[in-house]
């Protein structure tokens, strides 16, 4: 079912409540610090959610805050480029949320929400409901194969699970790692969005440079292809450039401007403008992105656009004051990275805290610092910061350094390593 | 009469300007304080005459695994002390997501008046890993960066040889979350947490550059 369909089907205003999807209307019974302890309800524990469930808690202990996630276990999106590629172990991606709920002393609930009523202040899920006196909605991204002409269900079907994109964590990564590994020779593809509102503006290319790295340091017989919308990567471009020209060279055919205007998953060929039919063996399709599926749900999309419909400063959901929505969520046009979700999470905790106090507290943007590896060792990397003047975003200040080099590698691993120990209490 | 006499017989409302630094214990923000005598390698005293202008200089403090960076900034700098009022020190415990010095290298470090950094000038505290950089001129507050506290500041007294103390933190120590994200490595390079924990009675000084195996700067 395409989006739109998808729609349809369960209706967008919000607090809907969906009788024909099963789940439990019993109230699940967490326990408070006190029973006046306003709670704050979670959702998505991935970058921007624990941050936000971490210094919520740390900011008021007696906040009762409820820390909601379908997964099991944290699975880390960045880094694990390196780990398709057996750069690093799977140990250092993926972390136990016990650990910090039990360190950072609030609720953790391995559920999905299902839906939310915004009047009566609930959180459904499959395991049962949880009442809420302020709402936070960090639940990443969903894809849009739409816009790519990918709509027939079968061919949806082959696109996600033949092709999987991996900007997802999880079962994606682990069949594009064997995929990676088993491919002996031919047009390995991998996509870039259109844009800059996707996941991790340099995701592609690193992972495109990995995956030749490893295709030249294991002899295959066969190359990469990046198909790129883009004229050049956006961020970074000189580092992927240099990569390209010294360190996998051979192993990489680069096509900028392509315009991709459908992905024939069935007979293995992307269609573009400027290239014509660019055929492919076997790839990592990864299509335009939008928001999660919970945020439409809710009414929080606006007609015709991708992301939340949030106040850009505040965060709350446009007319509810005690929804508010972080993370790659955002409406706001900040690279959507890790990194961002986590400078921007630490803020949206304080705003939350200040809400609960029926008080207002000063915005303060967040940045963004985001390495890409170019090989087994060597690393580049740019950091955004940004300002808001005249009702618009702009760049306070870019740096970056586009020399692969030891030094930058060794920091992106310190990088991630700090991440996961502030947000998850990983033992590392 | 020593400090901590000192402290004793004027209560806690009371200032002491000795020429060297201003310390009151009612200060905001003294969260710990202790003299503990500053060493040499081979277990002299170190004096205020030893610290050489620009170079970073490492010891641990007030516990065995906490490290503390001490530098002559070259210039007048908040609570310095010395000729020039340049020397100061800070917990090198990265406030944002307490990185420190390790044997193997160090993120966190010093950068000499003509070195170059991310807000364009020298004479930083600057760490790399998510790219905070502190002012040591201005008691280590933050000047860019992740971080939403100002380095810790070590407090330090001479004796009359010149001899120098660490005499208390102020600030916002990170003690706390410093044990808590690091336990791991803490385990591995003191044996156990226990002893990363222990409370040092004197401390050794020793060049930043010779502590560690790689200052990785950015
Ligand atoms: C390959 C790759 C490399 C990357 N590299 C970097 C990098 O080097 N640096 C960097 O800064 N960023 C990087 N990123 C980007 C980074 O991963 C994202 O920006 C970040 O994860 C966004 O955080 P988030 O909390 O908004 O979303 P997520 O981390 O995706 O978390 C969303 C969570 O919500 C949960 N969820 C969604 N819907 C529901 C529901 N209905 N019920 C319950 N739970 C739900 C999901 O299970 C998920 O755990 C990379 C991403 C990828 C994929
Ligand atoms: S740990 Fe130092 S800036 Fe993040």
């Amino acid at each position: 079912m395409d989006r739109r369909g998808f729609l349809k089907f369960v209706g967008i205003s919000a607090g809907l409540f969906i009788g024909s999807v099963s789940f439990s209307r019993d109230l699940i019974n967490i326990p408070k610090p006190s029973p006046k302890s306003p709670r704050v309800v979670v959702v998505g524990a991935g970058w921007s959610g624990l941050t936000v469930a971490k210094y919520i808690k740390k900011g008021n202990p007696s906040v009762d805050v409820v820390l909601v996630d379908k997964r099991a276990h944290f699975f880390s999106c960045p880094v694990s480029n390196l780990w398709l590629v057996d750069i690093v172990p799977l140990e250092m991606l993926v972390h136990s949320y016990l650990k910090a709920a039990d360190t950072y002393g609030y609720h953790f609930l391995q559920a999905t929400v299902i839906d939310i009523d915004r009047n009566k202040r609930k959180v459904y899920t499959d395991k049962g409901v949880i009442d809420y006196d302020f709402l936070v909605l960090a639940p990443g991204i969903d894809y849009d194969y739409e816009r790519w002409n990918i709509k027939d269900p079968k061919e949806l079907e082959i696109a996600r699970t033949k092709y999987p994109p991996a900007f997802i964590p999880g079962s994606e990564h682990i069949y594009l790692k064997r995929k990676i590994h088993n491919f002996e020779g031919g047009e390995f593809l991998v996509t870039v969005p259109p844009g800059l509102d996707y996941r991790c503006i340099p995701g592609p290319y690193e992972r495109a440079t990995l995956i030749a790295w490893f295709f030249k340091k294991n002899k295959v017989k066969g190359k990469v292809i990046l198909v790129d919308p883009h004229s050049d990567p956006p961020v970074k471009a000189k580092g992927f450039h240099y990569a390209w020209d010294k360190i996998v060279k051979g192993y990489i055919d680069y096509y900028p401007n392509a315009d991709i205007k459908y992905v024939d998953v069935i007979n293995r060929k992307v269609r573009t403008e400027v290239y014509g039919d660019i055929d492919f063996t076997d790839g990592n399709i990864y299509p335009p992105c939008r928001v999660a599926d919970i945020v439409y749900k809710i009414g929080g999309v606006k007609k015709g656009e991708r992301w939340a419909n949030i106040d850009p400063l505040k965060y709350n959901l446009i007319g509810d004051e005690r929804v508010f929505i972080s993370g790659d969520a955002r409406n706001q046009p900040f690279s959507k990275s890790g990194n961002t979700a986590v400078t921007e999470a630490k803020y949206v905790a304080r705003r939350v805290l200040a809400s609960i106090e029926g008080k207002d507290i000063p915005y303060k943007p967040p940045m963004t610092l985001c390495y890409s590896a170019v090989d087994g060792n060597k690393a580049v990397w740019v950091r955004l910061t940004y300002k808001y003047e005249n009702g618009q975003f702009s760049f306070a200040s870019v740096r970056t350094d586009e020399k692969p080099s030891q030094k930058n590698f060794k920091a992106y691993i310190a990088w991630a390593k700090a991440h996961y120990k502030d947000m998850l209490a990983a033992d590392l | 009469m020593n400090r901590r006499d000192f402290l004793k017989t004027c209560g806690l409302i009371c200032l002491l300007i000795e020429g060297k630094i201003a310390f009151s214990s009612s200060t905001p923000g003294v969260s710990f304080k202790r003299k503990v005598p500053l060493k040499r390698e081979d277990g002299d005293p170190f004096n205020i005459k030893y610290v050489k202008r620009y170079e970073p200089y490492i010891f641990f403090y007030p516990y065995a695994s906490t490290p503390c960076l001490l530098v002559d900034v070259g210039r007048k700098a908040e609570g310095g002390i010395g000729k020039g009022s340049g020397i100061v020190s800070f917990s090198l415990i990265c406030p944002h997501q307490w990185t420190f010095p390790t044997p193997s290298e160090t993120f966190i470090t010093y950068y000499g008046p003509d070195e170059t950094s991310l807000v364009d000038r020298g004479n930083v505290i600057q760490c790399c890993v998510h790219m905070s950089v502190f002012d040591p001129l201005k008691g280590g507050e933050v000047i860019d960066g992740p971080a939403d506290y100002p380095l810790a500041r070590i407090l330090l007294d001479t004796d009359k040889e010149g001899n120098l103390y660490a005499v208390g933190v102020e600030g916002k120590d990170q003690f706390h979350e410093f044990f808590q994200a690091n336990r791991s490595t803490l385990k591995r390079l003191y044996g156990s947490l226990k002893k990363a924990k222990e409370i040092v009675k004197e401390s050794r000084v020793i060049r930043l550059k010779d502590y560690t195996g790689e200052e990785i700067k950015c």
